[in-house]
């Protein structure tokens, strides 16, 4: 036992002397440093304020008031419990399986055990930091509402905890399982395909919910109505309604419900446990499968995909110069990729579940005018989260090949603007389309809807600058798994930078966005606040000026300064 | 003429000198053989020609123009294969041969014959619609050269150019070095740890350890910095020198 110990914790070596390498480099930039400091503590004070404001507004709803913040904690964990296991499950089969340093590893005579669980730990941490960051703040929103006692800040730790363990283990196993059964090439494929299934399948959980009711005290029939909607789909059986109860327990400083939480600490113990078993049983023999389908043999190149992306993607270059010899490698890489191109498909039911959201909001019989905000600042939000998938990492993803790049005569706008004029194009599309589709749906006047359509196209615009720039001036050229990329400084950088220039855009539209809605009579009628208006417009074209050129300049500048 | 001039050149990473005053020049018509122990800062000086890395101070000059100050000059004019040969997976060997030609201006017709040169003197016709990712590392290391030469570059810079080649690979590259700098008159710079390629292959040999170059020559000048009678081949000097550096001999630059 002390010798498997000693093995797990060797084996982690690597990782843990990184860590204490970056910790003990922090003091040297403290400029960066601080920076990043007070933009990563900005954003979590952002999301405790917003959500604590949030849940004020429900709590002050008449007479349900009090049941909504707890159905949205019970909300909250069920979504976290399953954005966790699909996370760790793509994750797993990265780190346990198809990482480039496991071959010295798994040469070596150490015992299986603790190398599968040492790598699972690993593979757990890395899909769920993110998460915990973000659910953190939330939970200190309830604190904060509710007035709750100390303990409720060490039962939120150690639930949130547990409730991760829950998902992560349950991923392992399964990409333990599916990669014995198949290649992990193709568990991976799959699991995207799943993840896609999964992504929709929440929303219909959620959606069959039509949460916007709860804020409408005229929506139900009766209380009973009312009351009833809050069971569904919930079940008592699920691991988020048990750690949920025992955070409402803490909040509301009475006696923890020692029943749910036995069921959830039990039910972490025994994951871990079959976690452990299924990787001693499992391991050696899915990494052996798992090396199967790591690369392709000689002579195999499937000539369909050949053909479609072949000579004639070639034609163009020597009339459109670099920047097409660029979009064709571009186009190749990306849909001979299925990891790439399979998410696509998670675009697509992004895109349809958006605007199905509208639907069922104006069904909800809000205004025109609340949905038409709502929809610019959510349309802003996911072409954020968009970008950060997609767009964010293209640069890093030359990869260890960046040589080539690095070593050839051109000139690394060239580079960048091939790479932003790649990812524009449809980044710009989709804002564009999405927008005009979701007033369609509201029911937004033509001018609005047309309005809404140029603003996006600038933040979609603004948005890939930023992903570009910012992918440019951190890039991780060496990380194995294209999926790591956004997990960085560079990652949660852009986050935080695309996030507050799309509220600040958003916000500075409004008033211009009045003021022409009323054009006509605006002819014979002066602006009522020209300070405002022409404040707002200024302040616009500065932030846009700022967030295309001012990251595009700097990674333009990383880039020919980068020593490989 | 000298197609690759170094000048004072100094190389730090933190408190660790990687180059220090390196002064080095490589003819037109030349083979360049690059040696050291591991760490000597043979990667680093080839990355600085190649501009994949920047001095700390110094400059060095290919054909003339400065790596830092004009790049995108100095690039054209030079071949480079790194010591690992990564490439983009997703492409085919023709298609990567594109891609690089396009980077360095080449198109149409002229890329279409001088990259199917290229597939056939490194013997990959037979892969030219393969995947890159099914690749072993020979046939890599062969595609990144077939990359390298595609443009004609005055000035070859390859890092470690026989690990992962079969013999008859090998071979031809040996004549292909002699061939660029004899009868093309460019130069090739190449770092090797096999010694009897670089004796066979190289009219001149640097050594570098720690980061200076302890000695510089042909190998009848070599013999005559190491302090020996004559006879003794590349080897021999290689460690006769090296072992007098670690026993506190004194360090010269060379031109």
């Amino acid at each position: 036992m002390l010798t498997d110990l000693r093995v797990f914790w060797h084996v982690l070596m690597p990782k843990r002397l990184a860590l204490l390498r970056a910790a003990r480099g922090l003091p040297r930039s403290p400029f960066r440093n601080g920076t990043f400091l007070l933009l990563g503590g900005g954003c979590v004070y952002g999301i405790e304020r917003l959500s604590a404001w949030f849940l004020q507004k429900c709590m002050e709803v008449e007479l349900v008031g009090p049941l909504i913040p707890r159905k949205l904690l019970s909300l909250l964990l069920m979504v976290v419990l399953a954005v966790l296991g699909l996370s760790a499950t793509i994750s797993a089969f990265s780190t346990i399986f198809l990482s480039d340093d496991l071959d010295p590893l798994v040469a070596s005579p150490i015992p299986r055990g603790p190398l599968f669980y040492a790598r699972a730990l690993e593979a757990a941490v890395h899909s769920s930091w993110m998460v915990f960051f973000f659910t953190m703040p939330v939970l200190f929103a309830y604190g904060r509402v509710y007035s709750a006692p100390p303990a409720y800040y060490g039962w939120m730790a150690f639930v949130l905890v547990v409730l991760i363990t829950l998902p992560a283990t349950a991923g392992i196993i399964l990409a333990t399982v599916l990669t014995r059964l198949f290649s992990a090439r193709r568990s991976r494929d799959l699991m995207t395909i799943l993840v896609v299934v999964g992504f929709v399948a929440l929303y219909l959980i959620i959606r069959a919910l039509r949460p916007e009711r709860m804020l409408e005290e005229d929506s139900f029939g009766s209380m009973m109505e009312f009351l009833g909607m809050f069971r569904t789909p919930e079940s008592p059986y699920m691991p988020s309604f048990w750690a949920a109860e025992v955070l409402y327990a803490s909040l509301r400083r009475v006696p923890v419900p020692h029943l749910q939480l036995f069921c959830l600490v039990t039910c972490a113990g025994a994951l871990v446990a079959i976690a452990g078993w299924t990787g001693s049983l499992l391991f050696p023999a899915a990494f052996s499968r798992a090396q199967q389908g790591r690369s392709r043999a000689v002579g195999t190149t499937p000539p369909l995909r050949g053909r479609l992306l072949g000579r004639w993607l070639d034609a163009p270059a020597a009339l459109a110069g670099k920047g097409w010899v660029f979009l064709a490698k571009e186009a190749r890489a990306f849909f001979r990729d299925p990891n790439q191109w399979l998410q696509l498909l998670l675009l697509a039911a992004l895109a349809a579940v958006y605007v199905l959201n509208f639907y069922y909001l104006k069904a909800a019989r809000f205004s025109w005018y609340v949905l038409y905000t709502v929809n610019h600042v959510l349309l802003g939000l996911v072409l954020a989260g968009i970008a950060v998938r997609f767009v964010f990492p293209s640069v890093s993803m030359e990869g260890r090949a960046w040589w080539v790049i690095g070593t050839s005569p051109i000139w690394m706008g060239e580079f960048l603007h091939a790479k932003l004029l790649v990812h524009l194009v449809p980044t710009c599309t989709l804002a564009a389309l999405l927008s005009a589709v979701s007033c369609a749906m509201i029911g937004v006047p033509i001018f609005f809807g047309a309005l809404s359509v140029g603003v996006m196209l600038l933040v979609g615009w603004g948005i890939s600058c930023l992903a570009i720039g910012i992918g440019a001036i951190w890039p991780r050229f060496k990380v194995e798994n294209p999926a790591k990329i956004p997990t960085g400084t560079g990652g949660i950088s852009y986050m935080i930078l695309s996030l507050g220039y799309v509220m600040l855009m958003l916000l500075a539209s409004v008033y211009p966005g009045m003021v022409f809605a009323q054009w006509p009579k605006r002819l014979e009628n002066p602006i009522p606040h020209p300070g405002w208006f022409w404040g707002s417009i200024a302040f616009m074209a500065v932030l846009q000026v700022a967030a295309t050129w001012l990251p595009m300049y700097l990674g333009k500048r990383r880039l020919e300064r980068f020593e490989w | 003429m000298n197609l690759v001039v170094m000048e004072k050149l100094n190389k730090r990473f933190g408190r660790l000198v990687a180059v220090e005053e390196l002064n080095l020049r490589v003819r037109e018509g030349e083979v360049f053989g690059f040696l050291g122990p591991n760490g000597a800062g043979k990667t680093t000086t080839m990355k600085m020609i190649a501009g994949l890395a920047w001095p700390t101070s110094g400059r060095v000059l290919v054909c003339g123009h400065d790596v830092q100050k004009q790049p995108r000059a100095a690039k054209a004019l030079t071949g480079y294969v790194p010591d690992r040969p990564y490439v983009y997976e997703k492409l085919t060997a023709r298609e990567f041969l594109y891609f690089t030609g396009g980077l360095y201006g080449l198109g149409g017709r002229q890329l279409e014959v001088r990259s199917r040169e290229m597939l056939e003197l490194f013997e990959l016709e037979r892969w030219t619609e393969e995947l890159v990712e099914s690749f072993s590392h020979g046939m890599r290391q062969r595609l990144v050269m077939a990359a390298a030469l595609l443009h004609r570059p005055r000035v070859l810079v390859i890092d470690e150019p026989m690990v992962g080649l079969d013999p008859r690979a090998a071979e031809l590259v040996k004549k292909l070095f002699r061939q660029i700098a004899h009868e093309q008159g460019g130069a090739v710079f190449m770092s090797t740890h096999t010694l009897e390629v670089a004796e066979q292959v190289c009219d001149r040999v640097g050594i570098i350890d720690h980061g200076r170059m302890i000695a510089c020559g042909t190998m009848d000048e070599l013999r005559g910095q190491a302090g020996t009678g004559g006879g003794e081949n590349l080897m021999q000097l290689f460690l006769r020198l090296t072992e007098q550096q670690h026993g506190g001999g004194e360090a010269r630059n060379a031109d």
